[in-house]
């Protein structure tokens, strides 16, 4: 079985690659800190289908491997499987599993609990969940001391402020003593991995440690991680941001369903992947990738292409004149579609100084364009969207809607005017009622909420499922029976159904793996084009603002 | 859907024989209830009377058969009467303004610090016993508890994200509330009516047991568990089935409750 998984495209047997040898020589270590050969998991029952299937990878001394791949593909377990930590649930059956030399299916829990944190630092995406609420940042990172190594109470404490520093965090000592609820998110991550290297662990684990932070913590985060396999620490990186991987990883390997169809250096695999499931994972990212160029051109065998029935396309030229400065378009004639002239937003919560979280912003989004909004957590971006979407009113300045007054409306005034801007969030699943059909849903939206079973409009329904590439089969169903990038078009076809001239999307990809997102990018572009859409455009991911907007506009 | 397990089977068996019972007693007893037979008093159960007689000589099967209906509309009654006060408060609580809902709150958790049989007994005290009194006394004591949970819900609707997205649709007040809020809460709503059921039923017969509710000779669960608890000692039939049939009742309509509200939520 093993030996299946690797496609005859891959780099031969992973165990000693020319190249790969020559690197672990530098470090003079003698046999890689982990060995898998054969490797399958299932969950269930015997006859279940794999969820990790036959593979096999090595990782040496200093070295860093990416395992990259979409959700389901079985990166996580595997991570998993190497500290033993699936649960009774899950059936393991290798060939070889090994760490820093010990064969883990023989290990005993004690011999367990010394491996993970001892032998293997295990850094994961959310560190609010992984960091006790209760306890001080400096107590957790003291716990793998305290746990793993024999120095003294006094000894752990600098250790402690040591490591935080290492980590990156500024004033440790002040840090140390608070929780991490009080820690911003980037700095939590840091903790994170301040506690996972306490105890100088063989192996660092990270699975998708950067997903949840914005660009320039990504960055930082990503640097501290090379850091350690530049002393020598063997580091097993999982992501499925591609961007990330480049940065860090000397190797790839690529994960679907379970096997690994392609391995080999990082330069190699992502610029000349070998097997068409790694191409298709590089051509989904947005990154690099100009404005309107569609991402899965050419690929999209099994999606259907977009301004189908619904609209006739018209060429890109004529209305859109690529524009890529802030200077966009626009005859002076059409007013923007949102203009924002000073908005000013502070909350005040008793007892405490008033936090401004907007002063004095200015912005124009000329139809037909897609002004993206960037900036770390807590920069406003949300309450922006509130504001355009008429959720919430800013304290001074105002938000015209295609030139006449929208943020200063009166509630009664501003309804009738509502179809004109539409949402799509993150989750679309709960801005759904959960009594409602996706031809229910539909149906309230393109009868401006005076039906929902109206039988008139069916051939309407119809043409919105189809104008986001969704069969109409689908209309019968319930939105918590699709998967999320068909909930998400279904969200898109909802807004379209209210005939909206202005979208707010607020994260509308995050959740979303590439390739689902590319989709969702591509649907997003074409109907811009199609319906003259003008997107305000709310993502943390600065290669899909890039990819997105005509015009940036930055929050901090 | 799932299959239909061995608790829901025999609940819906007992419910369904209760329906039967309260709406055409005449199909399983067509004796008289209050016929009395002076000469066949405290007789045990036997094939002439399957559950025994009473003090007077009447049979029990069939009084216990033609009190199932004044037992369980006291109950369903009791519960209706609950839970649109529990609305009441709820719903004015969870959508009015700031000022109605604290109103609202305080006064469910001063009607919450009594005890609800307590409640039910202060207002029997100044209306008078009788069934109607019973049934309103029974509704006015759970009605906090309905006024409670229906106002955290119409709250975690009224706050959901597909609200707010009626809101970005442009639809008024009205619209909101007739289409989401409230059919959103009354999914629920119908889970709590069956769990509510059973207790009202155990309720109403302690108030009739108390002698507050029914009176004799009415054939009435609460008010026959009265009468037979002088002859507990010697006749126990007397008090164990009307108990029985009260027991039945109430479990049997707070499992199908459960098992409603687990179907519901997965």
């Amino acid at each position: 079985m093993a030996g299946v998984s690797l496609g005859p495209t891959a780099s031969p047997s992973p165990a000693l690659p020319p190249q790969e040898a020559a690197n672990a020589a530098a470090h003079t270590t003698a046999s890689p800190v982990v060995q898998v050969s054969g490797l399958t998991i299932r969950f269930g029952a015997m006859d279940a289908p794999a969820a990790v299937d036959g593979i096999s990878l090595s990782i040496n001394a200093g070295e860093t491997l990416a395992l990259v791949g979409e959700s389901g593909s079985g990166k996580s377990v595997t991570a998993r499987a190497l500290v033993s930590l699936l649960g009774g649930g899950a059936t393991v059956t290798a060939d070889v599993l090994r760490v820093a030399g010990l064969d883990i299916p023989k290990l005993g829990r004690r011999q367990l609990e010394k491996l993970r944190g001892a032998t293997v630092g295990t850094i994961t995406q959310d560190a609010l969940s992984s960091l006790d609420p209760l306890r001080l940042v400096g107590r957790e990172v003291d716990d793998a001391l305290r746990l793993h190594t024999s120095l003294s109470a006094l000894q752990r404490r600098t250790r402690v402020l040591e490591l935080l520093a290492e980590a990156g965090i500024p004033d440790p000592r002040v840090r140390a003593a608070q929780r991490s609820g009080e820690l911003s998110g980037g700095l939590r991550q840091r903790a994170l991995i301040a506690a996972a290297l306490a105890a100088n662990p063989k192996l660092l684990v990270a699975d998708e440690p950067t997903t949840a932070l914005d660009a320039q913590v990504r960055n930082g985060i990503l640097d501290l991680i090379k850091r350690q396999a530049d002393t020598g620490m063997a580091v097993l990186l999982i992501s499925h941001d591609l961007g990330a991987v480049a940065r860090v990883a000397d190797r790839v390997a690529v994960m679907t369903d379970g096997r690994i169809v392609e391995e080999g250096p990082t330069a190699r695999v992502l610029e000349a992947p070998a097997h068409e499931y790694t191409r298709r994972l590089l051509a989904a990212s947005p990154a690099g990738k100009p404005r309107h160029q569609a991402l899965l051109a050419g690929i999209t065998a099994g999606t259907p292409t977009s301004g189908t029935a619904s609209a006739v396309p018209r060429p890109p030229a004529s209305t859109h004149p690529r524009p890529q400065s802030v200077s966009a378009t626009g005859s002076p004639s059409t007013p923007p579609a949102l203009q924002a002239r000073g908005i000013a937003v502070s909350f005040t919560s008793r007892g405490e100084a008033p936090r401004t979280v907007l002063s004095g912003l200015d912005f124009n989004l000329p139809e037909g364009t897609t002004l993206g909004l960037v900036g770390p957590s807590g920069s406003g971006k949300t309450t922006l969207a509130r504001i355009a979407l008429g959720l919430q009113k800013p304290d001074a300045g105002e938000l015209l809607l295609l030139g006449e007054k929208w943020s200063s409306l009166p509630e009664t005034q501003r309804r009738p005017r509502r179809g004109l801007i539409g949402a799509i969030y993150q989750d679309p699943m709960a801005s759904f009622d959960p009594r409602f059909t996706v031809a229910q849903l539909l149906t309230d939206s393109i009868t401006h909420g005076a039906s929902t079973r109206s039988s008139a409009v069916r051939p309407r329904v119809r043409e919105l499922l189809d104008s986001v590439g969704l069969e109409s089969t689908l209309a019968a169903r319930r939105p918590r029976t699709l998967s999320g990038g068909q909930r998400q078009r279904v969200a898109i076809a909802r807004a379209l159904g209210a005939e909206p001239r202005v979208l707010v999307l607020d994260e509308p990809v995050s959740a979303l793996d590439v390739t689902i997102q590319a989709q969702v990018l591509d649907l997003l572009d074409s109907l811009q084009r199609d319906l003259t859409l003008s997107y305000l455009f709310i993502s943390h991911d600065s290669d899909v603002i890039e990819h997105m907007s005509d015009t940036v506009l930055r929050l901090d | 859907m799932r299959r239909i397990t061995a608790v829901e089977a025999a609940s819906g068996t007992v419910l369904l024989a209760l329906a039967v019972a309260a709406l055409a007693p005449n199909l399983i007893a067509p004796g008289d209830p209050l016929a009395i037979n002076p000469l066949a008093s405290f007789q045990p159960p036997s094939f002439a009377h399957l559950l025994g007689t009473d003090e007077s000589g009447r049979d029990l099967l069939t009084r216990i058969v033609h009190g199932t209906a004044p037992s369980l509309l006291i109950g369903v009654a009791a519960t209706v009467i609950g839970i649109g006060l529990g609305a009441l408060l709820g719903v004015a609580g969870g959508l009015g303004p700031r000022w109605v809902d604290s109103g609202t709150t305080r006064l469910v958790e001063v009607l919450f610090a009594f005890p609800g049989l307590l409640l039910a007994l202060l207002f029997i005290a100044v209306a008078g016993p009788g069934p109607l009194t019973s049934t309103v006394a029974v509704g006015l004591a759970t009605a906090p508890g309905y006024a409670r949970l229906i106002r955290s819900q119409v709250l975690s609707v009224r706050r959901s994200g597909y609200v707010e997205s009626a809101v970005v649709l442009g639809r008024g007040w009205w619209r909101r509330l007739t289409r989401h809020i409230a059919p959103n809460v009354t999914s629920t709503l119908f889970v709590l009516v069956t769990l509510g059921v059973g207790q009202s039923i155990v309720w109403a017969s302690s108030l009739s047991y108390l002698g507050l509710g029914v009176s004799p000779p009415a054939a009435e669960w609460g008010a026959m568990l009265n009468s037979g608890r002088t002859y507990i000692g010697s006749f126990w039939w007397m008090t164990f089935f009307p108990g029985l049939a009260i027991v039945l009742s109430a479990a049997s309509t707070t499992l199908l409750g459960r098992s409603i509200q687990n179907r519901v939520r997965t």
